[in-house]
């Protein structure tokens, strides 16, 4: 890759048109509101322009903003861009020709723009009459020249969606009739003229293949599947087209793309469809009215990449190239030459828009098999026969080992490297992560090296929404600790096309192959929620557990529900509903005896929300650890900390009675339903990114007053005394005691996690993901609710740092250096072997893989660590201990002599 | 206890005759021979016998070497006069810690509440000091008993025995003023199991 341009995150981010010059390309971003050019060559920026817009009530723009950009065919070097009720025209070379707006009014809504040789022409749709208004504009300065109106038939949403424009046509389908709309180019000639196309069947789609001022190529889809291409050529010294249809035979599911070239006498017509692991290739020449040079190619894709997403046909230097993007993200280039299609470029680009991710431990190697195994005896005979059998195989492999070495080298040594790669090492450091991104493809990742190991595609499918992001449910259903087992991981998502289907994939996230046993499409019920049972049922492995639609829960596979969650430790189950907005909680009896696979909930307690929104939940994450169950004070006494397993996070949004917008942070309890903390903030705008781990809950947020972004941090205690040190119930009558304090961060906030260990001893950090591409560490220390205002002698003996409202963020602890990720939209942290060491993985745009020591190194050797000077030393001290043994045993016996 | 043989000038004065021979190198002709050595001694423990006569003065300094006396001297010791020496001196060695207790309290206070290495080592000497003394509680008396010291000292090794108790209490005090007494919850809490849940919760938004 030679270089890469990360746009904006918000809307002057989204693109949407570029247009392809020679050197550079023109790209339109923002709705129409910025152009900007970038160079082939080296990726710079040659210029950027931005709309001059002088109505500033941008705020309410909850009407969806309506774009249209063309490049004028007369004047190539001319862009004109509609954006809503803004008409401006930039030339290639960064200069903005004319900008003008054009009169606002509620009935009429810009929607056509077309372009001939001295006049920008826009299309408006006044609803009132139901007349198109067609207003002619001057090419060089934008003045008004004339307008004309002509009947119009579509309301306004239809014409955006079945209406596209060529030269100076509109071309509009209508059920099953295509209508050719021929707007005059000139001021003499005022007749609009129109024309129709019938279809066999109602038409989906038009895309126009290939326009220039004289040609033009469209394509026109039926739903039944049929799709006719017909070629436009302009009349002679008028205005008009005439039209043709050009008779090739087309698959249903195949695409078009033209180039030209000015080497070749016409257009060449590429058309591509994808079968199974492979790809079909027919280019064929326009002559006039027929297809000549027919030629097939065909190419085998390394993995199902589903269908066409889009086709892009260039011929470079005599090069036919081919450009697709598949359905499961791929990005592909092929070649084709005389001698057939190769592919020549291929990028996972789904690996962008990963939504869920877990990780697995790899699996044990067999040495470390062999010892699990050699201490799993119970009799003390059975252990003693076990130890030497063990050892008796670990030296004959050891023997097996050498005398592979002497008779084959190092011929498979690769595949032994790579073997090597799948096995746990000694600290479990090294993990396989298992992405699920939004388009249906799952990833095995090596953390080691960031290798695929493997990807699956599944191609119907569709994720489930969780408020304003898209979310997939992934699980473990057997983790990797059973050395007899492999281990499985499940993903639940609907189906592409009937959103009523649940598919459940299980798979080995090892190799990713897919267990049959456990994979299904078609359960009996219509899913509400999903997650995983408490308790492992057949060979280790845990079922999943489904709340249908009549609140009924569902175990899949079918086990007895008192299998698969505890019947000593009551179960509640919580559900928000969004058109309600309340959370309601249930109550799930099970009777050890009982063995009913599903069963009804009860509804135990309900909360919900009024004049606000609920915008977000955060839930713990599964793998937090809480080791001391409080804090020493600085006289030694405890303040013991209010860990209520049981707690979500909530936000909520909305607009006071003073039209201040407010965002309100909960913590709920999931058993009995109380509100444990609620903070406001007036004027403050979402996202809110949380963490919420232990005792505490970190949050951040955008200040609209003081334009900077804040993070809260408030810490629940139960006191100097704990209500029952033994157990915990969220229904004791504990009412926690909550410290806050708030804090100006440095940089926005992308993304927010908090490092995770094995045991929760270590300290722990903040990891914060940067709008400008950094991953800073931030110890958690610095957002201790309990930092005091002045520092007494026995806070410092407790280790607190005086408060200070702005959170000092030390270049050090950017923990990607200059390696910068952009667009980051998650963080995920696992535990590794050693206590001191959290693994932590950054996804969004950029991946990023690193690992975190919140507490410094303390249980490894540093590394310049010197074995060489310990060893040496260690076995001179020994030597020298014989030697001057000797010699004072020798000088013993001389002076007993003496 | 490591001077289990006092040597002030006090009780040497009071022990003047705990010698079985002499030798004066003091030779002087003419000199009167039986010579009592100690003219100073306040109790008259010696007893000269004249072996030979007067005008053989010249043969005896003639045979006798340099350092030779004739003169013998007795080693009768007053019985009574010991037993109440040894009183004295195991009551000496019996509260000889009390005695030195003021010295350690001192000590103590000089090292300060703050960790270092002298303090830790401070707090360290106090602890073992008492401790050897009291397992070598009986090697401390033995002296007395290899000198015959009948009857019963147990009262003086209680005695001894809780002077160093004192210094041990004195060492716990030390240790509780710098903090190294686990007495608060605090220092508890690490060892302190999780607290088992009684309630589980599962759930989320209903996908719509």
């Amino acid at each position: 890759m030679r270089w890469r341009k990360v746009f904006e995150t918000n809307e002057y981010g989204k693109i949407d048109r570029i247009i392809w010059y020679d050197q550079e390309s023109v790209i339109i971003s923002g709705q129409g509101r910025r152009a900007r050019s970038l160079r082939y060559a080296d990726g710079l920026e040659v210029w950027q322009l931005a709309a001059t817009t002088t109505n500033t009530n941008s705020n309410q723009d909850t009407v969806a903003k309506h774009c249209q950009v063309i490049k004028n065919r007369y004047d190539p070097g001319t862009i004109h861009i509609l954006s809503d009720d803004l008409l401006w025209s930039v030339s290639s070379y960064g200069e903005m020709l004319w900008s003008i707006e054009i009169p606002i009014k509620s009935t009429l809504k810009n929607l056509f723009l077309l372009s001939t040789s001295q006049y920008v022409i826009v299309g408006s749709l006044d609803s009132n009459s139901n007349q198109l208004q067609v207003t002619y504009y001057s090419k060089q300065d934008g003045q008004q020249a004339f307008s004309s109106s002509l009947p119009w038939s579509f309301n306004a949403k239809d014409s955006l969606n079945k209406c596209s424009t060529m030269n100076n046509l509109i071309l509009c389908s209508n059920n099953e009739e295509l209508s050719i709309i021929t707007i005059p180019t000139t001021t003499d000639d005022t007749n609009v003229k129109t024309r129709h196309i019938k279809a066999s069947s109602k038409i989906e789609q038009i895309r126009i293949l290939y326009e220039s001022t004289t040609r033009s190529v469209i394509l026109i889809k039926s739903d039944n599947g049929e799709t006719k291409i017909y070629q436009f050529n302009k009349k002679e010294s008028t205005s008009e087209w005439d039209f043709n249809e050009l008779n090739i035979q087309m698959k249903s599911n195949s695409f078009i793309s033209i180039a030209t070239d000015k080497n070749l006498a016409g257009q060449q017509i590429l058309e591509a469809s994808a079968n199974d692991q492979k790809l079909n290739f027919h280019v064929s020449t326009i002559n006039e009215q027929t297809l000549t040079n027919t030629r097939s190619y065909s190419v085998e894709l390394p993995e199902n990449m589903g269908e066409i997403e889009y086709l892009a046909y260039s011929v470079v230097k005599n090069t036919q190239l081919v450009t697709l993007r598949m359905q499961d993200g791929s990005l592909l280039v092929i070649k084709l030459a005389d001698n057939g299609a190769e592919l020549i470029l291929h990028r996972d680009e789904a690996l962008s828009s990963i939504i869920s991710v877990e990780t697995f431990d790899l699996s044990l190697s067999i040495t470390q098999m062999r010892i699990e195994e050699e201490f799993g005896g119970t009799g003390m005979f059975s252990m003693f026969t076990k130890r030497i059998s063990s050892q008796v195989s670990q030296l004959i492999s050891f023997f097996l080992r050498l005398l592979d070495l002497f008779t084959h080298g190092n011929r498979n040594r690769d595949y032994l490297d790579k073997q090597a790669a799948l096995v746990r090492d000694e600290f479990n450091l090294n993990k396989i992560l298992i992405v699920v991104t939004s388009v249906g493809k799952v990833f095995g990742i090596l953390t080691q090296s960031g290798g695929i190991l493997w990807k699956n595609f599944f191609p119907n499918f569709a994720p489930f929404e969780h408020f304003n992001a898209v979310h997939v449910p992934l699980f473990h259903i057997r983790s990797a600790a059973h050395y007899t087992h492999e281990p499985l991981a499940s993903i639940v998502y609907r189906d592409r096309n009937s959103l009523h289907d649940t598919h459940i994939r299980t798979f080995n996230p090892y190799t990713g192959d897919l267990e049959n046993n456990l994979t299904t499409s078609s359960l009996p019920y219509h899913v509400k929620r999903v997650f995983l049972s408490t308790q492992a049922v057949d060979e280790f492995c845990k079922v999943l557990l489904f709340v249908d639609t009549n609140n009924k829960i569902h175990t899949y596979p079918s086990v007895p529900l008192s299998r698969a969650l505890s019947t000593t430790i009551p179960t509640y189950i919580y559900l928000f509903d969004k058109s309600e907005q309340a959370f309601v909680g249930y109550y799930l009896s099970i009777d050890e005896n009982d063995q009913k696979t599903s069963t009804n909930l009860k509804e135990v307690w309900r909360v919900s929300f009024q004049n606000e929104e609920v915008i977000n939940i955060h839930t713990r994450l599964s793998s937090d650890r809480v080791h001391s169950a409080g804090i020493v004070l600085g006289d030694r006494s405890v303040l013991y900390k209010y860990t209520n397993p049981n707690l979500i996070a909530v936000v909520t949004e909305g607009i006071d009675y003073q039209k201040v917008p407010f965002v309100n942070i909960y913590l709920l309890d999931t058993v009995t339903g109380s509100v444990k903390l609620s903070h406001t903030h007036k004027r403050v705008k979402s996202p809110v990114h949380i963490v919420l781990s232990e005792n505490w809950i970190v949050y951040t947020y955008y200040n609209q007053r003081y334009r900077r972004y804040e993070a809260v941090s408030s810490s629940l205690f139960e006191g100097e005394a704990q209500y029952n040190y033994s157990t915990f119930s969220s229904f004791d009558p504990i009412e926690p005691v909550i410290q806050s304090k708030a804090y100006i961060l440095p940089y926005g906030v992308n993304a927010i996690q908090v490092t995770t260990t094995e045991k929760g001893i270590t300290s722990r950090d903040i990891i914060m993901a940067t709008p400008n591409g950094m991953l800073i560490e931030i110890p958690w220390i610095l957002f201790d609710p309990r930092r005091p205002l002045d520092l007494t002698p026995m806070d410092r003996e407790e280790g607190l740092i005086m408060y200070t409202p702005e959170i000092m963020v030390n270049f050090e602890s950017v923990i990607n250096y200059y390696k910068y990720v952009y667009n980051i939209r998650g963080i995920h942290t696992v535990a590794t072997g050693l206590e001191s060491t959290s693994i932590v993985f950054a996804y969004g745009l950029d991946l990023f893989f690193t690992r975190v020591f919140p507490s410094r190194i303390f249980d490894q050797l540093k590394d310049d660590f010197d074995f060489m000077i310990i060893g040496w030393s260690t076995v001179a001290f020994v030597v020298g201990s014989f030697v001057a043994k000797r010699f004072a045993s020798i000088h013993q016996t001389k002076k007993a002599w003496k | 206890m490591s001077n289990q043989y006092p040597t002030n000038a006090n009780s040497v004065r009071l022990t003047p005759s705990r010698r079985k021979w002499f030798i004066d190198l003091q030779i002087r002709k003419n000199e009167r021979l039986p010579v009592t050595t100690n003219e100073n001694s306040l109790t008259t423990t010696t007893v000269t016998t004249t072996t030979q006569l007067n005008n053989n003065n010249n043969n005896n300094l003639l045979l006798s070497p340099i350092g030779y006396n004739e003169q013998r001297v007795s080693d009768v010791i007053t019985q009574d006069d010991d037993e109440h020496l040894l009183a004295r001196r195991s009551w000496d060695i019996a509260l000889q810690p009390i005695k030195q207790l003021p010295m350690n309290i001192v000590l103590a206070w000089m090292a300060g509440n703050s960790f270092s290495l002298m303090s830790i080592m401070i707090v360290v000497m106090l602890f073992m000091k008492p401790i050897q003394a009291i397992f070598s509680l009986s090697s401390a008396f033995a002296s007395l008993e290899q000198e015959g010291l009948v009857g019963n000292i147990w009262l003086h090794k209680i005695m001894y025995f809780l002077g160093n108790l004192t210094h041990l209490a004195l060492a716990l005090y030390k240790c509780q003023s710098m903090g190294l007494l686990p007495t608060y919850n605090s220092d508890w809490i690490a060892f302190a199991d999780q607290q088992t849940q009684m309630e589980t919760s599962l759930g989320g938004m209903i996908y719509s």
